[in-house]
């Protein structure tokens, strides 16, 4: 056997031993997981129940359809009402927060690892972070902190 | 629904003239819409999505207004002032999608301002272009169906400032998949209708072809039921559209 037949023997092999043990491979379609979020401790986050989430206008229609129904639906909105009971927005990233209330301003400058994003306090303690896939998620991710 | 929602009530002004593509091309004021566009396949389901989440714009209409109520239509009387109501209605539609208070924003105001208080006719661009820099104060500066030159005054234009269109879009009119991008993004539209001689806020998609769309009038909630009514035929061929992405607010 040449040299040339044992190294494709051998990448074969190596092959299809990656395929059956993917280890740590990224999973195939991580749209905008809900990203694990630990309380964080931030002043802003005792100016009361809010939420903000903030997203790119110009990139929304790129957005999976599931998700940009968060940032559209009445019902989603009253959601809100219900439980963001200090005050929600939700902005696109160069919205002007200059007339909004100090905690919007304050959250619109924190910085933001992708978008679209959301942040969420209860008057005490807050997290932040990529805004998940459908409502249903969302609701539940609000719902751990303003419920 | 009226036998003919068309035809123009009584007292009822309208108001649209051409747009003078001399003084205003497509893109002189605002960008062009260039963005990516919602494929054609995908409008059919995602207007069931929207549906079936209350994710159109009528639906934030109906619970973004006082009190949580409905956002009520404007109402421009018998001036001819569709052309500065059609878009102070996407502006504050574009507040409400954005959990912004609810104001009354004074469309006689950007009128006035932009036909230095002379009764005239004109197109939805010129009114969005007044509102990307001075803004639209609320009526409680300066009260709809309201001329008078007094309240043209400071006080009036600092609250103003408080609904400044940061973002907008021209759009050729004739670009059905632009303007369906928008309205299933719910970006409220200005257009100006030649065949109807007025203009409207475009808010709802009614079918997946992109045929037929729901407006807000600017006459009054009592018109047609709620203030809303239905574009299609002739009245879905636009002169101007111009869609309001993103506002300034409180």
């Amino acid at each position: 056997m040449n040299k040339t037949a044992i190294l494709a023997a051998v990448c074969m092999i190596l092959g299809g031993w990656l395929l059956l043990n993917p280890g740590d491979v990224a999973p195939v379609n991580p749209v905008h997981p809900v990203t694990p979020v630990e309380p964080i401790a931030d002043d802003s986050f005792k100016l009361g129940r809010h939420v903000l989430i903030v997203y790119e206008s110009i990139d929304k229609p790129t957005y999976p359809s599931s998700q940009a129904l968060i940032l559209d639906s009445a019902e989603f909105k009253q959601f809100l009402n219900q439980t963001a009971t200090d005050g929600w927005r939700i902005l696109d990233q160069d919205a002007n927060t200059e007339y909004m209330p100090e905690v919007f301003q304050l959250w619109a400058k924190r910085e933001r690892s992708g978008l679209p994003w959301i942040v969420i306090s209860n008057g005490q303690t807050g997290v932040e972070g990529e805004l998940p896939a459908t409502i249903d998620e969302t609701k539940e991710l609000i719902g751990k902190l303003l419920q | 629904m009226t036998t003919n929602q068309y035809t123009v009530p009584r007292g009822m002004g309208r108001g649209w003239i051409p747009r003078d593509i001399t003084k205003a091309p497509l893109g002189s004021s605002a960008p062009v819409f260039n963005k990516p566009l919602i494929p054609r396949s995908e409008w059919g389901d995602r207007l069931n999505e929207k549906r079936k989440a209350k994710a159109m714009l009528s639906d934030v209409r109906n619970m973004a207004g006082p009190n949580g109520g409905r956002i009520p239509a404007l109402n421009q009387g018998r001036d001819p002032w569709c052309w500065a109501f059609s878009p102070t209605t996407a502006a504050t539609l574009a507040r409400a999608n954005a959990g912004m208070p609810y104001v009354h924003l004074s469309a006689n105001a950007v009128a006035n301002k932009v036909a230095g208080f002379r009764i005239r006719g004109g197109w939805s661009e010129e009114s969005m272009a007044h509102m990307q820099t001075l803004g639209a104060p609320s009526t409680a500066f300066w009260p709809e169906q309201d001329n008078a030159r007094h309240f043209d005054n400071p006080d009036t234009w600092n609250n103003a400032k408080r609904s400044i269109i940061t973002e907008w879009w021209d759009i050729d009119p004739r670009d059905t998949a632009a303007i369906m991008t928008c309205l299933l993004l719910n970006y409220p539209m200005a257009v100006d209708i030649p065949a109807w001689g007025h203009s409207v806020c475009l808010i709802d998609p009614v079918n997946e072809q992109g045929t037929e769309f729901d407006h807000l009038n600017s006459w009054g909630d009592n018109w047609n039921g709620n203030g809303i009514g239905r574009l299609k035929g002739k009245y879905t061929k636009f002169d101007s559209v111009i869609a309001c992405t993103v506002a300034t607010g409180g």
